[in-house]
């Protein structure tokens, strides 16, 4: 197996309580080579909970990698409206990672 | 047919009339804009007679339509200098339209020194004298009303800062509880209302005769289409992010994405954001027994507003809001929720828009006025605006004025009027918007509709210069019909993922106007209402130059991506150019 890496999770509305996180910000270690999915099945959250996903503050798909020192954010559908608007990030760019899981 | 109240101030008149025909079929937005440009001369001064304040329901206010109760002022401002229309909700739009009044229109000027109030029911309109009311804050004079005139009568007015005509007053209007805290913000328009000589409007819907519907049966199909889609949508469903957290779900989501402008838009991220975050005041809100899902617009079924208590318990203020959290919070480097409370109380109270107020004070703590992260010294400097020392005078006059005061060239604002929440760096498509809309920086005026919609190819990348123009073009046409319409803007998050609810729009104008339009046609109807305002912004002296953000944003790069502004004036001058 890889070696470990360490990134900063921030979980966004209600995934905090879900995924059993006191906090909304919290360190985690995975292995190198993890993907965003990865990170969500560890933290047993379904997949059709989170929507909106951010790497370092730039919107992400399921099957972006995570590197050592990364940020990452996961937002629940009720929370990823804006994105698609005044972020306007593209609906596709999120629901896509669906495909591209598949 | 619907009416209009005009108020010749200067003679004291007030006179119901029948919509003009031109104006039969706008409302909102276009109603206040249309008016505004056919009426008030483009280089009048805007505190003086020439100018008038129009104050109008959406076209589907009165209706079983859900979240239909937004209200439009509008007027030239004293502000920007340009043409205005300020947003609201509350429970004033849906008793306009219960008494089949489309709006109100203040004209001329009370004599000076002379303060009166505008008395709106079932039997017309009548001007009474207000000068027992002067220089009472917003809340204590609502109290005052409300014992004449009972708890449910909607109220539109001003605090001090509206009677002291400062550019930041804004115009507030009760909520669904009668509490004056839904306010008509941005630009100047409670200054406007104050160079009337006029406190207050109160409107009062018993017994009125309600909404007349072409086809009563086809408009409640069609708005029962669109309140599903409204229940059905993650964002605007009972329980979902909107009624769970408020407009603050954007702070954490903001500040991820690097576009939460920190201390007068010097950083992209605050390192207490989670303090302020909508996360935090849901459960800050929710241990202390206060309201964190609140419907504070008559017809909400969305409820993004609060109640927001202190630690003992006890009312501070409604709808604490993302722009207001952020504006006197990250913008301030300041992290405490409480005192942010107690901001937007005073700034209800005292009738300023907490935007305007919120990046005033910033410039001045860029300038040393306060120090970053000085809740105290923020309040006291709010205080400052509501006593009108020289001091608040600055503030209160918004934070270009601020900004030239005090010898601060990093200054945030368009045409005058300051930058919302997100910094237009990181998220460049907004920032095509405050360059571009005829009102000043402002986040709501290309907001709502989502791109799929709108045909506009392809992801567009927050961080990147290419397709923003188109974007913000099509969301400020799409806003400025949704504007009319009198819909909230949060409307849009459903409509866009459920093509039902968004093709009920013109079914229910359809049918409680018998008309025959096609969602192509509401588009068409906010083109023309851009149109309009762009005229009067033209005649009034605005040109290309004046739809550029200021250059600090072309050249210091914004953290953590370290990106500048750098759509080009080309394509900045291409936006609205219909």
């Amino acid at each position: 197996m890889g070696a470990t890496i360490r990134i900063t999770v921030l979980l966004g509305g209600n995934l905090r309580k879900e995924a059993g996180e006191g906090r909304q910000e919290f360190e985690a270690e995975l292995t190198s080579g993890a993907l965003v999915e990865d990170l969500i099945s560890r933290l047993g959250l379904p997949d059709d909970r989170v929507k909106m996903i951010m790497v370092n503050g730039k919107g992400a798909t399921l099957d972006t990698p995570i590197s050592d020192g990364n940020r990452v954010a996961l937002f629940p559908p009720e929370l990823s409206f804006n994105t698609f608007v005044s972020l306007s990030f593209r609906k596709e760019s999120v629901e896509g990672r669906g495909k591209q899981r598949a | 047919m619907r009416k209009l109240i005009r108020v010749d101030m200067t003679q004291g008149k007030v006179q119901v009339e029948d919509l003009a025909q031109e104006y039969a079929l706008l409302g909102g937005r276009g109603l206040t804009s249309t008016i505004v440009a056919r009426e008030v001369p483009p280089l009048c001064h805007p505190l003086a007679g020439d100018n008038k304040l129009v104050v109008a329901a959406g076209l589907l206010a009165g209706t079983t339509c859900p979240n239909s109760g937004r209200l439009s002022v509008g007027g030239k401002s004293p502000l920007t200098g340009g043409i205005k229309e300020s947003n609201v909700g509350g429970n004033v739009a849906i008793k306009l339209g219960k008494l089949q009044i489309a709006g109100v229109v203040l004209e001329g000027q009370a004599p000076e020194g002379k303060l009166f109030y505008l008395l709106v029911n079932k039997d017309g309109a009548q001007l009474l004298p207000a000068d027992e009311f002067k220089g009472l804050k917003n809340y204590d004079l609502v109290a005052k009303l409300q014992d004449r005139y009972g708890k449910k009568a909607g109220i539109v007015s001003i605090g001090p800062v509206g009677e002291m005509k400062f550019s930041a007053a804004s115009v507030a209007v009760t909520n669904t509880n009668g509490t004056p805290s839904r306010h008509a913000g941005r630009g100047g328009m409670g200054a406007v209302m104050g160079s009337k000589g006029v406190k207050a409007i109160v409107v009062d819907d018993k017994e009125a005769p309600g909404v007349t519907y072409n086809d009563k049966e086809a408009f409640k199909e069609a708005a029962s289409i669109f309140r599903d889609a409204l229940r059905e949508h993650p964002v605007t469903k009972p329980g979902g992010g909107l009624a769970v957290y408020g407009t603050n779900v954007l702070t954490s989501i903001l500040n991820e994405a690097g576009g939460l402008p920190t201390r007068n838009f010097t950083e992209g991220r605050f390192e207490g954001a989670q303090k302020i975050s909508g996360e935090t005041m849901h459960d800050v809100i929710e241990k202390r027994g206060g309201n964190p899902t609140h419907s504070g617009c008559s017809t909400c079924i969305i409820q993004c507003s609060n109640e927001y208590v202190d630690k003992d318990k006890n009312y501070v203020t409604s709808a604490l809001e993302y722009e207001t959290i952020w504006a006197n919070g990250a913008n301030c480097g300041i992290d405490d929720l409480d005192a942010i409370a107690q901001i937007d109380k005073l700034c209800d109270d005292y009738g300023l828009d907490t935007i305007e107020t919120g990046c005033a004070v910033a410039v001045a703590m860029h300038a040393g006025v306060k120090a970053f992260g000085d809740a105290a010294g923020a309040i006291e400097l709010i205080h400052e605006i509501g006593k009108g020392s020289p001091l608040g005078r600055i503030l209160g006059n918004g934070t270009a004025v601020t900004g030239q005061a005090f010898g601060v060239s990093h200054v945030p604002v368009v045409k005058r009027q300051s930058l919302p929440a997100y910094d237009p760096r990181a998220v460049k498509g907004i920032g095509v918007t405050y360059a571009t809309t005829p009102m000043g920086a402002d986040h709501t005026a290309g907001y709502a509709v989502a791109t799929n919609i709108l045909k506009v190819g392809g992801f567009v990348d927050p961080l990147k210069p290419e397709g923003q123009a188109d974007l913000s073009r099509n969301l400020q046409i799409a806003t400025a019909g949704v504007d009319a319409a009198g819909l909230c803007v949060f409307v849009a998050f459903a409509v866009l993922d459920i093509a039902s609810g968004l093709e009920a729009i013109p079914k229910m104008l359809n049918a409680q106007y018998g008309l025959n339009l096609t969602l192509d046609d509401v588009m068409e109807y906010g083109k023309q209402i851009l149109k309009t305002e762009l005229e009067f912004n033209q005649a009034a002296g605005f040109t290309a130059s004046d739809d550029r953000l200021p250059e600090f944003f072309k050249k210091e790069p914004l953290t953590p991506h370290n990106v500048v502004f750098d759509v080009t004036d080309e394509e900045l001058d291409k936006v609205l150019d219909f």
